[in-house]
């Protein structure tokens, strides 16, 4: 890619979008997100002659975003969830009562697993890595990925009540192609 | 049980390749729809801002050792 020639500004600014899906996803807070981000474009700015040109930035950022995440916000995003925490208990009865399942039932459900677990599910299932890149944003060894992931997709099904004839809508799958 | 041991193994461990299908789909969902978002300007002023203050601080060492290097009475 064009990484290696953009000065700093551009480089970061076009990783933003990433940076937030990220944020959003791992700390299932908009403004806690926002935050989140904002400390790790200020950080990255600060360390940005030790990143190595070349490798791989998004990577590099999200390794700085999930360190701020999980030594400063996963405080904060506890007390947050303390108070959606009723919206949270509902899920497991409104889940599923119909046959369609809803995205917002699956951010919840998504918000309710470990941090580690939510992490890992998300860097291999959404943002693309494969299991050695999220190992290695996640300091932690591939096969530690491996069981993170594969348990959050046993929680996640068993707290949805999904079975293969769930049906996730039309409008989500033919969203979900454009990704 | 209705449900035959393979099956309750699969769903056990999230194998059931069909429901892993779903649970991508939803899940790029979720995340597909904040990277569309437009940034906020919150981030590209942050940038800005960072970016000045370098340019700034480049100014000043430029000068200091302009100083230092200049005649010293």
């Amino acid at each position: 890619m064009s990484e290696q020639s953009q000065d700093p500004k551009n480089a970061l600014l076009e990783q933003i979008p990433s940076l937030r899906a990220f944020a959003v996803s791992l700390s299932g807070n908009q403004d806690l997100a926002d935050d989140l981000v904002q400390d790790t474009l200020v950080k990255a700015w600060a360390a940005y002659s030790s990143f190595q040109q070349g490798t791989n930035l998004r990577a590099w950022l999200f390794t700085i975003l999930r360190n701020t995440y999980f030594s400063q916000y996963r405080k904060r995003r506890n007390e947050v969830q303390d108070v959606d925490g009723a919206a949270s208990a509902r899920l497991a009865s409104n889940a599923n009562q119909g046959d369609h399942l809803d995205v917002e039932d699956f951010r919840r459900a998504l918000a309710l697993l470990p941090d580690e677990q939510r992490e890992a599910l998300i860097l291999v299932g959404a943002s693309g890595f494969s299991y050695e890149e999220a190992a290695a944003v996640s300091k932690c060894a591939v096969g530690t990925i491996k069981s993170r992931v594969n348990r959050a997709r046993t929680k996640l099904i068993e707290m949805l009540d999904m079975d293969s004839s769930t049906d996730i809508g039309p409008d989500i799958q033919a969203r979900a192609h454009a990704f | 049980m209705s449900e035959g041991f393979n099956d309750a193994i699969k769903k056990k461990y999230g194998g059931d390749p069909q429901l892993q299908m779903q649970m991508g789909s939803l899940l790029r969902q979720v995340y597909g729809s904040i990277i569309a978002e437009p940034v906020p300007d919150r981030f590209s002023d942050l940038l800005d801002k960072l970016a000045h203050a370098a340019s700034i601080q480049g100014d000043r060492m430029r000068e200091s050792e302009a100083d230092q290097t200049g005649d010293t009475k």
